[in-house]
């Protein structure tokens, strides 16, 4: 990774010194077709050389060398939907310019997401289908009656005063239908508004709050049976959220019910304990689930917030998702973006294992922008089944980089994957259900 | 003698305009709003083409046409009109044999053409 944007600092900032390659290539004693390969980020760097070349350039090493920024490539290759080699230029010679690009298209992503879940409802609410027909017919009748009137001529008086009959009706019934429709959809816009804004500032919290909230790690360890714990436990909630004057409505809803769900496996897995444990445990997500008596769900919500600056613990990204596909929590890992509103890679291991529920399934994935995972995931009812009653599944995925995987070989062949069908580069992918938004 | 029309259609309103435009061209026409009689009325009036609604109480168009064109009215000419227009209504009215589709809302004209066109087939 680490050659990837030094040669693009290299020539910029040789060509800002207004410095020849053959210049630059002879002070620092290689060869100028060397020192091109090197620019164009086609031969890695270090030592000698490059403690050359930033001498000859009048900077340091280390400022030529500083690490790259994965989730931005990452994010600036879904914007470009094309070869690495521009984006990692464009990232080395104008982060700035670089940066602002990856956010918009993050952007761009998340209302697409949302535009195609109108479109979804729009197609599909009974309502609205309903309304429609009713609006062609009565369309259809008064078009049909008012041509009769208009064009024919010799219509015998009792007809014609049946026409009329009819024209009265149908424009009545056409007034009470488009009325109902246009409350119907001023109501269902405001609520759709307000639906993706409160994922959007649930998002918005977590990561302001790199998923950690010490508080609650704090004030749980001791059992939330209780009726005074619990209250406790709402009274700081309480006062989190009355920090946070901006959540209203849904987004107050699901941020209370994110933080009562994170208070919830605190108590369960206190953060020191479940921190040394995992440790002693090789993060085995199974040894965890017996050792804390709790399913493998809230023990890969512990895993995936356990990553902070003083426990060491690799860093995990986790989707849940209904049996429709529907995420219910996301925490997505650097590099690796995780739809908001559904429609994610078909091919994720997460949606296999709702065939397979109590199993859980090691898998590796090699992500569209060629980085390499390891997933494991899991489904189950959501609640304890009678006999003969249908599970209400729910799937959870953890996800994480495979050279930082604790969780040793899979077995299986390796899934092709992608984000989405909306952003994903891959050709002649047999999963794929849309075409790419911006083809390269 | 003139050829016979059976207009299945569920709104009067739309039904009578039919009716009083196909009567005025020259048809003998047959009107039924009930989906579920639709089949039985397609005999009784020996109807030469059927103008088909899709939505209909009790039985769909689409269901009227299955039966038809899996009994004694295999090629009786059946112009289907739908309120929807969508793709896949055409699909499905194509796949059980309809010979002519039209969507609401429509012109008198058109009507008028595609079921004389029928009735010549």
């Amino acid at each position: 990774m680490l050659r990837s944007l030094v040669g693009s600092r290299i020539r910029e900032l040789r060509r800002r010194s207004g410095i020849s390659q053959t210049q630059l290539a002879k002070t620092v004693g290689i060869s100028p077709s060397y020192l091109n390969l090197i620019e164009h980020n086609k031969r890695g760097i270090g030592g000698q050389i490059l403690n050359s070349i930033a001498e000859a350039l009048n900077t340091r090493a280390s400022q030529l060398s500083e690490s790259d920024n994965p989730t931005l490539l990452s994010d600036l290759r879904d914007a470009a939907e094309r070869s690495t080699e521009p984006v990692e230029d464009l990232a080395a010679r104008f982060p700035g310019w670089a940066t602002l690009a990856a956010a918009q298209a993050r952007k761009i992503r998340d209302q697409e997401a949302v535009i195609s879940a109108l479109s979804d409802r729009l197609s599909h609410d009974p309502f609205l289908s309903e309304t429609v027909h009713g609006i062609l017919s009565n369309v259809t009748a008064i078009r049909s009656t008012a041509s009769i009137l208009a064009q024919m001529e010799a219509i015998p008086e009792a007809q014609v005063k049946d026409f009329y009959k009819s024209l009265h009706t149908e424009s009545v019934r056409l007034s009470d239908t488009t009325e109902d429709l246009a409350a119907y959809l001023a109501r269902a816009g405001s609520e759709a508004a307000s639906a993706a804004t409160a994922e959007e500032a649930l998002d918005q919290y977590l990561t302001r709050n790199q998923y950690h909230f010490e508080i609650l790690d704090q004030e749980t360890q001791s059992d939330l049976a209780s009726n005074a714990a619990l209250a406790e436990l709402d009274e700081t909630i309480n006062a989190m959220l009355a920090a946070e004057p901006q959540l209203t409505g849904d987004a107050h809803d699901l941020v209370r019910a994110y933080l009562h769900t994170y208070a919830e496996d605190a108590c369960a897995m206190p953060l020191e304990t479940f921190a040394s444990k995992a440790k002693e445990a090789s993060f085995d997500p199974m040894i965890l689930s017996r050792a804390f008596d709790r399913d493998l769900h809230s023990v890969f919500r512990r895993l995936a917030n356990l990553h902070r600056p003083r426990i060491e613990a690799p860093q995990f990204g986790l989707i849940t998702v209904s049996a429709s596909g529907y995420p219910l929590l996301r925490q997505p890992l650097p590099g690796f973006a995780l739809p908001r509103h559904g429609n994610a890679c078909p091919l994720w291991p997460l949606f296999r294992s709702f065939s397979q529920p109590g199993q859980p399934l090691l898998a590796d994935m090699e992500h569209d922008t060629g980085q390499q995972y390891q997933t494991l995931a899991f489904a189950s009812s959501r609640k304890q089944l009678k006999l003969g009653e249908n599970g209400d599944l729910v799937a959870s995925m953890l996800i994480v980089a495979k050279e930082k995987s604790p969780f040793g070989a899979s077995f299986q062949p390796t899934a092709m994957v992608g984000t989405a069908c909306r952003i994903c580069t891959r050709v002649g992918c047999s999963a794929r259900t849309s075409s790419q938004l911006i083809q390269s | 003698m003139n050829q016979r029309v059976l207009i299945v259609e569920d709104e009067p309103n739309i039904a009578s305009a039919l009716k009083f435009l196909l009567d005025h061209a020259g048809f003998d026409v047959v009107v039924e709003a009930d989906g579920a009689q639709a089949v039985a009325r397609v005999s009784e009036s020996g109807a030469d083409v059927v103008v088909l609604d899709v939505m209909l109480p009790n039985r769909s168009g689409f269901d009227i046409l299955r039966d038809m064109r899996s009994g004694s009215h295999a090629d009786t000419p059946v112009l289907m009109l739908t309120a929807k227009g969508q793709a896949q209504d055409r699909k499905t009215a194509e796949e059980l044999g309809v010979t002519a589709f039209m969507t609401k809302p429509f012109s008198n004209a058109e009507v008028i053409k595609a079921v004389r066109e029928l009735a010549a087939l």
